[in-house]
C-alpha cells in the first residue's frame, strides 16, 4: 500500500519542521558544513576548485543530522502513546517503517540540497568537475539511508529521544571509525583492511574521490536493508512484548528472519568482495580510470609491490594543488593491486629524510617561493617511490610533472602520471622476479653441495653450520617445488674427492688457526645447470646470511634475472672476472 | 461477531489474562468490567492486533486476529486508552491522515469525515490544533478517528476516564448514538458506567473471567438481607440447609446485630427463611428481600476470586 507510506511520511516530515529541534539541527549541520569547508579545510589555502573536504566531512556531519532527526521517530510515538493508534491501524509494519525512513530521507535531501551553494560557488571560482561532486551526493545519501536505518532503529527501542539520539550517535560514529586509519592501523594489514571494509567512513573514500564502487554501494544498501528489517521486527516485537519464549509465540521466526536478513548482508558484502570492475569513474578526465596496460602489469606481481608517496606539507604552491589528486591517482592502485599493492604516503620528518637519502637516494628539492609578502624557499620533497623487492624507482617531481609556461602565467601539470608509475612498477618488477617464478619458469634443478668436515674436526664457531645449513635448505627446499636439492658430502679421507674439488673449484682445505696442524673442509656449491659456482655468506654465518647468500647465487645461475657485474682489471689476471662473468642471461 | 477463545497473556512471568473467553453479539454494547490491572486494556489491545496473545485467540467477524491481523483491524475502530493524539497537529489534519491511513478512498474522505465529526460533535473545532483541546474533545477526536470507517466494531479503552461529569454525560449519549449501527466493547472500572450505557457485562478480576452476563441477568438474583442478634451461633450452617437458599455471606456485625446477605432461588424462599430463623429460636430484627447493586455483584465477585485463590494458595 503506497498510499499509507506516504501519508506516513507527510506526517513526519511536516511534524519534523514544526519542531524546532530538527531545525537547529539543520541550522547546525549547515554552519558545520561551511566552517569545516572553508576554515578548517582552508579551502582557499589549498588553491583547488573542488569540493572533496565537504564529501569527506559528510559521514561525520551526517551523523549528527541524521540522529537528530530519527531520535523522535518512534520514540515520541512510544510515549505518546500514538504507537498504539499506528499499529493498530490495517497497515503492514513495514509501511510504518518505509514512510518514517521516506520522511527521514527527504529531510536529509534538504539538508544535502541546502549544501549546494557551496560547489556552485566553487565552480565560478575555478573549473569545477561535476562528475565527482554529483557522485559525492549520491554517496551521501547512501551514508545518510544507512544511518536513518540505524537510528529508527535505535528509536525504535526506547521512548526516550535524548537516549535515541546519543545511541545512534554513538552507533554509527562507532561504524564510522572502525574503518578510520586510527583503529584499522593499529591491528595487522588483514584485519585492518577487513575493519576497512566495515567502516562506513573508509567506504566513503573512494567515492569521496570520485569513483562509484559497487562495493560500497552494496554495503550501503545492504546495511541500510538489514537494519530497516531489523526495525520492523523490533517493532512486530512489540506486539509479543514480554512474552517468553516458548513455542508458541512467533519470536523464533523473527530470529529467523533477523538472522537471514544479517547473512544475506553479509553474504552479498563477502560476494562482491572480489569484484573489483565494477567501478564508475565520474571524473571528467577520468583520472581515476587505469588502464589495460597497467591492471596487466598489477595482475603480473607476485610480491608485494609498495608505493610510497613521499610529500612535504610545505611546498610550491603551484605543486601543492597536484598532491592530493596524485594522492587519489596512487590509492587507485591499491585497489586495483587486489592486495598486492600498497600505498602508503609519508611526510618526511628529519629521521625519515635521512633514511630515504641513504637508502633511495631520495632529496628534498629547493623551491624558491615568492609571493605577495614572502620571498622565501622551502625544501620539500614531492617524490614516489616504487619498491618490488629488493628493487626500487624513484619518480621525482621533475618525471611527474609538466610545466607550462606563457609570458606571465605558469601552469603546472601531472604529466601522466599513470604512464609515469606503471612504466616505474613494470620496471622495478622485471628488475626483481622471485626465485619460485624463475626457477619454475626456467624448470632448472639448483643444486647445492656442501663440503664440510665433520663436526668435531671443526672450529667451535662453526659446529653450528652444519646444522643452519640444513634448517634453511630445508626451508628452501620444498618451495622450490623439488627444483632444489641439499646434500652435505664429507671430503675428510676421500683424497679422490679432494683432489676432484681442488682441480674443478680450487677448494682446499683450511687451517683451523695458523699454528695448527688441522685442516677442515667448509665449502658451499651450488649448481644450476651447468653452472657451478661458491657461496662466500657475507657478514656472517647466521641462518639469515647463508639465506641471502644461497638465494643470491640462485639468482645468479639462473637466467632472467637482473645482474651487476664488477670487473676487475688487477694484475693478478683475470679469474675473478672469469668466474663472475660466466654466468648466462642478460647482463645489463 | 466477536469471539474470544481461552485468550492467555503472560508479560514475562507475569499472567495479565488467563484463560478468558467470551461472545459478543453483532449490535451488542459490552462493557468490560474490572479493577485496574484487570487484564482489560491486555484483551483489548490483543482484540485490536496491537498485542499478540500467549494462547487463545481472537476472531472478529469469523477473521482470526493471530492469522489475519489486518483482517480484524479494517473491521474494527479502536479508541485506545487516554485517546493517544498527535499534539501538533490539527483536528482535520489528524482525521484526513487517519482517512487516508484507513485506505478510504479519496473520493469518499470528505465524506466520511464530515460524517464522523457529525457524530462526535466536532463542528466548529475543525481547525483547532490538538493539544489545545479540552480533554473531551480530545476524546471525541480520538473516537472520530476510530470510526472514520464506519467499523463493524468499535473498541473502547476507557472512554470517560478523566473526563468531567458533563462530558461524561455527552460521551455516553454519543457512545449509545454509535451502537444504532456498530458492535461497541468499552471497558472501564466505573460500575455506573455499565449501568448508563452497556446492555452486557463482561467482569475480569485479576485476568480471569468472572462473570459473562447481560445486566439482568446479574441484577436478577434474589437476595435476602437477614439481621440476627449478634453472637447467634451457627446462622450459616442453618441457613445453608433451607431449601431455595443458594449462598449465604456474611454483610457485617454492627450495632448489636450480625447482618447476612442471602442468595436465593426466588422470592418463594424467603418465607422458608423466616420459618427457619424462628425454629433456631434467633432474635430476629430484620428479614427483607432486595436486588442487588452492580457494586454489590462486583464486590462478591472480588470476594470469591480472593478466597478461592487463597483456597488454591493453601
Amino acid at each position: 500500500m503506497k498510499g499509507a507510506i506516504r501519508t506516513i511520511a507527510r506526517k513526519e516530515l511536516r511534524s519534523s519542521f514544526l519542531s524546532p529541534i530538527a531545525l537547529i539541527f539543520l541550522g547546525v549541520f549547515l554552519v558545520g558544513t561551511l566552517f569545516i569547508f572553508f576554515t578548517y579545510s582552508k579551502f582557499f589555502v589549498r588553491n583547488l576548485a573542488d569540493v572533496r573536504p565537504l564529501f569527506s566531512w559528510l559521514p561525520v556531519l551526517l551523523i549528527f543530522l541524521v540522529s537528530a532527526v530519527t531520535m523522535r521517530q518512534w520514540s515520541e510515538e512510544q510515549k505518546m502513546g500514538t504507537l498504539e493508534i499506528l499499529l493498530t491501524l490495517p497497515l503492514r509494519t513495514r509501511d510504518l517503517v518505509l514512510g518514517k525512513f521516506a520522511a527521514g530521507m527527504a529531510l536529509v535531501a534538504v539538508a544535502l540540497l541546502l549544501t549546494l551553494p557551496l560547489p556552485i560557488t566553487v565552480s565560478m571560482l575555478g573549473e569545477l568537475d561535476w562528475g565527482p561532486v554529483l557522485g559525492g551526493y549520491v554517496a551521501a545519501l547512501l551514508v545518510a539511508g544507512m544511518y536513518m536505518a540505524i537510528g529508527l532503529c535505535v528509536s525504535a527501542r526506547t521512548d526516550n529521544q535524548i537516549v535515541a539520539l546519543m545511541v545512534t550517535a554513538l552507533v554509527c560514529s562507532a561504524l564510522y571509525f572502525i574503518g578510520s586509519d586510527s583503529v584499522a592501523g593499529l591491528v595487522g594489514a588483514d584485519a585492518g583492511n577487513v575493519l576497512r571494509g566495515l567502516g562506513s567512513g573508509s567506504r566513503f573514500l573512494s567515492i569521496e574521490r570520485g569513483v562509484l564502487d559497487l562495493r560500497d554501494l552494496a554495503y550501503y544498501l545492504s546495511l541500510t536493508g538489514f537494519f530497516l528489517v531489523l526495525n520492523v521486527q523490533f517493532l512486530e516485537l512489540k506486539r509479543l512484548e514480554g512474552q517468553p519464549g516458548d513455542g508458541k509465540t512467533r519470536r523464533p521466526a523473527m530470529l529467523l528472519t533477523i538472522g537471514l536478513a544479517a547473512l544475506n548482508t553479509v553474504a552479498l558484502n563477502l560476494w562482491l568482495a572480489p569484484v573489483t570492475k565494477a567501478r564508475a569513474d565520474l571524473t571528467a578526465d577520468g583520472e581515476y580510470s587505469i588502464s589495460d596496460v597497467t591492471t596487466g602489469v598489477l595482475a603480473g606481481l607476485n610480491e608485494p609491490l609498495e608505493i610510497t608517496g613521499y610529500f612535504s606539507e610545505k611546498t610550491h604552491p603551484l605543486l601543492a594543488p597536484l598532491v592530493p589528486r596524485l594522492k587519489d591517482f596512487l590509492s587507485e592502485y591499491q585497489v586495483r593491486g587486489g592486495g598486492k599493492v600498497t600505498v602508503s604516503f609519508v611526510e618526511p620528518t628529519a629521521e625519515i629524510e635521512e633514511e630515504i637519502d641513504e637508502q633511495y637516494g631520495i632529496k628534498s628539492v629547493p623551491f624558491r617561493i615568492s609571493g605577495q609578502n614572502e620571498e622565501a624557499v622551502v625544501n620539500s620533497y614531492f617524490h614516489v617511490l616504487v619498491r618490488y623487492g629488493s628493487e626500487y624507482e624513484v619518480l621525482s617531481f621533475q618525471d611527474l610533472i609538466e610545466i607550462h609556461a606563457d609570458d606571465n602565467d605558469v601552469q603546472v601539470r601531472l604529466r601522466n602520471a599513470e604512464y609515469d608509475v606503471t612504466r616505474a612498477i613494470k620496471k622495478v618488477s622485471q628488475g626483481f622476479e622471485s626465485l619460485e617464478s624463475v626457477l619454475a619458469r626456467n624448470n632448472q634443478q639448483a643444486k647445492l653441495t656442501a663440503y664440510i668436515s665433520p663436526a668435531e674436526k671443526l672450529p667451535a664457531e662453526f659446529k653450528e653450520v652444519p646444522d643452519r645449513l640444513k634448517k634453511v635448505a630445508d626451508a628452501l627446499g620444498p618451495k622450490r617445488g623439488g627444483r632444489f636439492s641439499f646434500e652435505i658430502v664429507n671430503p675428510d679421507g676421500n683424497a679422490a674427492l679432494q683432489q676432484d674439488i681442488l682441480a674443478r673449484y680450487r677448494f682446499q682445505p683450511m687451517a683451523v688457526d695458523p699454528f695448527s696442524e688441522d685442516r677442515f673442509f667448509m665449502h658451499l656449491l651450488l649448481q644450476t645447470g651447468d653452472h657451478a659456482e661458491q657461496i662466500f655468506p657475507q657478514g656472517g654465518l647466521s641462518e639469515a646470511d647463508l639465506r641471502t647468500a644461497i638465494e643470491a647465487a640462485i639468482k645468479r645461475g639462473t637466467p632472467g634475472f637482473l645482474k651487476t657485474i664488477g670487473l676487475y682489471d688487477g694484475g693478478a689476471g683475470g679469474r675473478a672476472a672469469d668466474a663472475l662473468g660466466s654466468a648466462p642471461g642478460n647482463p645489463q | 461477531m466477536i469471539s474470544v477463545q481461552s485468550l492467555e497473556k503472560r508479560y514475562g512471568t507475569v499472567r495479565a489474562v488467563s484463560d478468558v473467553s467470551f461472545e459478543v453479539a453483532r449490535g451488542e454494547i459490552v462493557g468490560l468490567l474490572g479493577h485496574n490491572g484487570a487484564g482489560k486494556t491486555t484483551v483489548m489491545k490483543i482484540m485490536t492486533g496491537f498485542l499478540e496473545p500467549t494462547a487463545g485467540t481472537v476472531t472478529v467477524g469469523g477473521v482470526d486476529v493471530r492469522q489475519d491481523r489486518i483482517g480484524v483491524q479494517r473491521q474494527i475502530g479502536y479508541l485506545p486508552e487516554s485517546a493517544p493524539l498527535y499534539p501538533e497537529m490539527l483536528v482535520q489534519e489528524y482525521l484526513a491522515m487517519m482517512a487516508e491511513l484507513r485506505g478510504i478512498p479519496a473520493d469518499k474522505r470528505r465524506a466520511a469525515i464530515s460524517d464522523a465529526v457529525r457524530a462526535t460533535g466536532l463542528e466548529g473545532w475543525l481547525t483547532r490544533p490538538i493539544h489545545t483541546l479540552s480533554k473531551g474533545y480530545r476524546q471525541r477526536t480520538g473516537l472520530a478517528g476510530a470510526i472514520l470507517h464506519k467499523p463493524e466494531v468499535l473498541v473502547l479503552d476507557e472512554p470517560t476516564n478523566g473526563l468531567d461529569p458533563v462530558q461524561i454525560i455527552e460521551i455516553r449519549s454519543l457512545i449509545r448514538r454509535l451502537a444504532r449501527d456498530t458492535t461497541i466493547i468499552l471497558s472501564t472500572h466505573i460500575l455506573s458506567e455499565i449501568e448508563a450505557v452497556c446492555s452486557r457485562v463482561v467482569i475480569l478480576i485479576d485476568g480471569h473471567l468472572a462473570a459473562n452476563n447481560t445486566l439482568t441477568e446479574l441484577l436478577s438474583t434474589d437476595i435476602v438481607r437477614l439481621a440476627v442478634a449478634a453472637g447467634t451461633p451457627r446462622v450459616a450452617e442453618t441457613l445453608k440447609g433451607v431449601a431455595g437458599v443458594l449462598e449465604v455471606r456474611t454483610a457485617d456485625s454492627a450495632g448489636g446485630v450480625d447482618r447476612y446477605r442471602v442468595k436465593v432461588k426466588g422470592p418463594e424462599a424467603a418465607p422458608a427463611i423466616v420459618k427457619a430463623a424462628m425454629g433456631a429460636g434467633w432474635a430476629v430484627s430484620e428479614v427483607a428481600p432486595a436486588t442487588p447493586s452492580l457494586e454489590q455483584v462486583f464486590r462478591d465477585l472480588m470476594a470469591d476470586h480472593v478466597s478461592r485463590a487463597q483456597g488454591k494458595a493453601a
